[in-house]
């Protein structure tokens, strides 16, 4: 018998045994393969007659169930239901069983019947991956004993040293064939050459068996390298040590395309290895917002495998809580849900049916403004109102007397721990690098409590209900409108207002410290826990762009007191923008943002007309590297079932037509070309720079500095025709008011951009719209 | 609007099909038979639309607050929750309006077999509410990626009482106005943000 | 899940669809005085979608109303100044 004490990395379906397979790493920095027996648990219900002769036909059945009759809770059912248990020793037993029960008794109502195998052992040992345990254990490797010493709402869980192996083809797979296979690790970078075969394989290995990495980490790794890998192994033949755990190939999820928050995403096939984890730059969900750290944390909190929390969809993570919550609490997991709406009137219906308020901002420059924001508002009220499809309908922002429900339960504190995380993140200095640990953390948690709201309504939820969602929202516009009358009470003017968020002013209001008895009236008025977003020193709100029939009340940008800039709904902020426009669009902004009042921000002004005038040149002059200007627009359908042939949609055809796939959901990433044409960067073809359309570019990247410019004062016509040369800028700035001239002598510059205009085909010319 | 309609709809399942399910047409009934007295209304497709139901009870009644009233409503978003719903229905003698029947039944996240089997108990329960009182039931077609799922409408159609075919005007069949300008300044802060 | 009920900004361009037979025989001038009309019922979209009025369109037209309500009060206000300061001057 030994003990050991150390992380849980990873826990899976043992092949070679029934149960389960934990794979640890001790705190000597063993990595240790333990086993242990699993048995799974299912639940059948309905008709006695039925259930009866459900029970003859398992009795004799070849996976040996055991059998028992008990009686448990269905959450959307007053009574207690009584259910037929289904014990039996495997997982993927378990699955077999049940599938050939669906298909002889259809009409049975079946729980707990399609759980993986990490949330049961989650439920049952309290175990999440990461955590601390203390384990014991025979010669066998056959677990005694398992005891976990932390939970998964620690807020600062002991990490232990992880050994990771970064992996990734010399280029992007899908714009050209790599011919070479970069590693790198503990600061040492090699380079395999993709032939001659043989040594590519050997040296692999090699460097696997050296270092036995616990993470790969990988760019391309789930659509092209590790696939690409496998191939090879299984041609040669060649036992590359991918996984940790022998005679295991990998788990493979294919691609797919799906729906989610009225978008439609994109998931790229994923590959999942065994006894180590794979996680692909390019395909995990979080990997650009929250780094390793927040996937991690996103694994602890949902009690995911890490390799799944790496790139799961929003809702599963919040989905795979709901679950754990549910069986730590002995309440019965839906296979799918039944129950529909309870019946409205068609007037409940009208007066139910709205999301959150999202005002009209009043639009321009404004001085000193506070923005506020409830704290994660839609879970905070799930949690005071004790929301949850078993729990009575309260009146919005009102607590409840009832026990709470499942939502709250799980919800409660993962709410707790963003609180706490995001409280300690405002206590510590800029530079510590704590903060950038915290933040990423507390990135994750955000992503699952703004998820887990569209969960709560959506239809496949297995614990939603729209009664849910609906007492939500009306919480929300309740706890918006008390803050408005609160603001106004206390004489402020308020600006904006998007669903949790408020922007208000009030003259001599200027630091934090002004708002903070505003903040806690709003707090006794609503029972929702209420943060300064910051005081802005300047702030501007934008109208629409695109189509002005559309509002677009996210569109602003502003100066915080210490000089941080907040940008929303801009080029530079859109993943659609050519990298070239966003640069320069948050170049302009970063120069602005240095007045250090809104009174000597037009003394800047000058400079940052300067700074777009310098990125125009680079773009006439042809200094602008191709890459910069390409622009990923996102399908939202199959490229050939386009109506109107967007860039979008023509870009994709091209790929199509050259064999390349391309789905739903994906980015195509295209250049805009003479003749109004696109082409897709994927193409093997290299791009001739003389026909990109560098007048489509000025364009863009005149409307985009025209965004920053316009609530100066400048308009945009005045903005192009200045910029066309020859004339004086004169405006009268926004704030403080008052008239400032810029002058501009003519260039020669201004008249080389004419050339660039291929006559008839696109015109230089002054929009006035 | 009544001419819309006949003038008595008998205790019988009245299949209606159309643009939208003939959505419209279904909103012009609804409201309809509200102005007459209750009625309860099964959503399988996200189609009711309460607005243009008080727009046409308001032609004929100075409250289409009280008139909406009457309209007791259920949606479903699964062929499973449609087939829930209706057993929780008890028989009574008001119609029964079900708004696109088969749209959660297209979905290809259930089996064929499944869905079938879940249609014929719909159905089923749909002919014990008509022996009560007329039930209506709107339905599309179901898309060309999932033709094979027209068995389904063919099982519905075999066993209605009565099909009826609502041929609404479509927005391209009406006259087209030539596409007019919009006169404010986009950059105005008057118009939009 | 999609929604049943469209969202207010829906129900305004519906509403304003369905003027279109109207506007498109209005004079230009008049045209321009509709759109700032619709315009300004426009603003209070977030107030009007918390009203849940049955009929939304009353809802704009008093959104219109108040928008205009407001522009009589800060006109009559300058008149009033300008006749102050012409009885001063007088």
């Amino acid at each position: 018998m030994q003990a050991v004490s150390g992380w849980l990395l990873d826990v899976f379906e043992n092949t070679q045994a029934a149960g389960a397979v934990l794979w640890f790493l001790s705190d000597k920095g063993e990595r240790l393969r333990l086993h242990q027996p699993f048995p799974i648990t299912f639940y059948v219900a309905g008709p006695a007659a039925r259930l009866r002769e459900v029970w003859r036909f398992l009795k004799d059945h070849p996976s040996a169930p055991r059998l028992s009759r008990d009686q448990k809770r269905d959450i959307f059912q007053p009574q207690p239901v009584d259910v037929l248990a289904v014990e039996v020793a495997s997982l993927s037993s378990q699955q077999r069983l049940f599938q050939q029960l669906l298909e002889q008794f259809p009409t049975l109502n079946y729980y707990d019947a399609d759980l993986s195998l990490a949330v049961r052992h989650a439920a049952k040992y309290k175990t999440f991956p990461l955590c601390r345990c203390r384990v014991k254990f025979y010669e066998s490797y056959l677990i005694q004993d398992l005891e976990v010493e932390n939970t998964r709402w620690d807020l600062d869980p002991e990490m232990p040293k992880l050994r990771v192996l970064h992996l990734e083809p010399d280029c992007d797979p899908a714009h050209a064939a790599p011919l070479a296979i970069c590693a790198q690790m503990n600061g040492q970078s090699y380079r395999f050459s993709l032939q001659p075969v043989r040594p590519l394989l050997i040296n692999l290995q090699a460097l696997l068996k050296r270092l036995d990495p616990d993470l790969i980490l990988t760019r391309w790794g789930d659509t092209w390298l590790l696939p690409y890998l496998f191939e090879l192994m299984e041609k040669q033949p060649f036992e590359l040590a991918l996984n940790r755990e022998p005679g295991r190939k990998y788990m493979q999820r294919p691609e797919r395309s799906y729906f989610s928050y009225g978008q439609i995403i994109y998931s790229g096939q994923q590959i999942h290895l065994f006894g180590r984890w794979h996680i692909d730059q390019k395909n995990a969900s979080f990997w650009t917002d929250l780094g390793l750290d927040g996937i991690f944390e996103m694994a602890r909190v949902t009690a995911q495998p890490v390799q799944v929390a790496a790139r799961t969809s929003p809702g599963t993570g919040i989905s795979t809580m709901q679950v754990l919550t549910a069986l730590e609490e002995g309440i019965l997991v839906p296979w799918h849900k039944q129950q529909g709406e309870r019946p409205k009137t068609a007037l409940e219906l009208i007066e139910s049916d709205l999301g959150g308020l999202v005002y009209q901002p009043i639009v321009g420059l404004h001085r000193d403004v506070g923005a506020i924001d409830f704290v994660s508002m839609y879970p905070a009220i799930m949690v005071r109102s004790n929301i949850s499809p078993e729990t009575c309908k309260p009146h919005p922002l009102e607590t409840s007397d009832e026990k709470p429900g499942l939502i709250p339960l799980t919800l409660g504190p993962l709410l707790e721990k963003r609180v706490a995380l995001k409280h300690r993140m405002g206590l510590t200095p800029r530079w510590d690098p704590r903060r950038k640990l915290d933040a990423e953390r507390s990135g994750a948690h955000k992503w699952l409590l703004v998820t887990c709201f569209g969960y709560l309504g959506y239809k496949n939820a297995r614990f939603g209900r729209i009664e849910s969602h609906e007492a939500v929202t009306a919480g929300g516009r309740e706890a918006l409108l008390r803050a408005k009358e609160a603001s106004e009470d206390f004489g402020f003017n308020v600006l904006h207002m998007y669903v949790d968020g408020l922007w208000v002013k009030q003259p001599g209001y200027t630091q934090p410290a002004d708002f903070s008895a505003l903040l806690d009236e709003i707090v006794t008025r609503t029972g929702l826990a209420i943060a300064l977003d910051g005081v802005y020193r300047w702030v501007a709100f934008l109208p629409s762009r695109v189509n002005e029939r559309v509002p677009v009340p996210n569109r602003y940008f502003g100066v915080f007191q210490d000089g941080s800039l907040k940008v929303r709904g801009l080029e530079a902020r859109r993943r659609d923008s050519a990298p070239w426009v966003a640069r320069m669009q948050m170049q302009l902004l970063e120069y602005l943002a240095q007045a250090e009042s809104v009174d000597e921000l037009p003394e800047y002004i000058p400079g940052a007309l300067a700074i777009l005038r310098q990125h125009l040149a680079d773009l006439r002059k042809g200094r602008v590297p191709l890459t910069d200007l390409l622009v990923a627009l996102r399908l939202t359908r199959e490229p050939q079932e386009y109506t109107v042939k967007t860039a979008g949609a023509r870009a994709g055809q091209q790929l199509l037509a050259i064999g390349k796939s391309i789905r739903p959901g994906q980015r195509v990433r295209l250049l805009y070309m003479h003749g109004g044409e696109v082409q897709a960067w994927d193409m093997p073809q290299t791009v001739d720079p003389r026909r990109v359309d560098r007048a489509r570019y000025y364009e863009l990247a005149v409307r985009a500095a025209s965004s920053v410019f316009w609530p100066m004062g400048i308009p945009e016509a005045d903005l192009r025709a200045w910029l066309q040369g020859g004339i004086q800028l004169a405006f009268d700035f926004a704030l403080p008011a008052g008239k400032r001239h810029i002058l501009l002598p003519p260039r020669e510059e201004e008249k080389e951009w004419a050339k660039l205009f291929v006559p008839g085909e696109r015109k230089l010319e002054i929009v006035y719209s | 609007m009544n001419n819309l309609f006949p003038s008595h709809l008998p205790n019988q399942i009245l299949l209606v099909m159309g643009e939208h399910a003939a959505s419209n047409w279904m909103w012009e009934l609804s409201a309809w038979l509200a102005l007459q007295g209750n009625l309860r209304v099964l959503d399988a497709g996200n189609r009711f639309n309460a607005y243009p139901v008080a727009q046409a009870i308001r032609r004929q009644h100075q409250n289409p607050r009280v008139v909406l009233e009457r309209i007791r409503l259920s949606r479903a978003f699964t062929c499973y929750q449609v087939d829930v719903l209706l057993e929780e229905w008890l028989p009574q003698p008001h119609p029964t309006l079900v708004f696109d029947l088969l749209a959660t039944f297209y979905d290809e996240n259930v089996n064929l077999p499944e869905s079938q089997r879940l249609l014929r108990q719909v159905i089923w329960r749909l002919q014990q509410l008509s022996k009560l009182a007329p039930v209506v039931v709107s339905t599309s077609l179901p898309a060309t990626i999932c033709a094979e799922r027209m068995v389904l409408f063919e099982m519905l159609k075999a066993q209605v009482g009565e099909l009826r075919l609502e041929m609404e005007l479509t927005a391209a069949d009406r006259a087209q106005l030539p596409a007019q300008m919009p006169l404010l300044p986009a950059f105005d802060s008057t118009t939009t943000p | 899940m999609g929604r049943t009920v469209p969202s207010i900004t829906q129900v305004f361009m519906q509403e304003e669809q369905s003027l279109s037979r109207f506007r498109r025989a209005l004079r230009r001038s008049d045209q321009l005085a509709l759109d700032e009309l619709l315009s300004l019922a426009r603003q209070h979209l977030a107030a009007a979608a918390y009203a849940t009025h049955v009929l939304p369109m009353e809802t704009f037209l008093v959104a219109m109303l108040l928008e205009e309500h407001k522009e009589v009060r800060r006109l009559r206000d300058e008149v009033e100044l300008l006749q102050r300061s012409l009885n001063a001057g007088s």
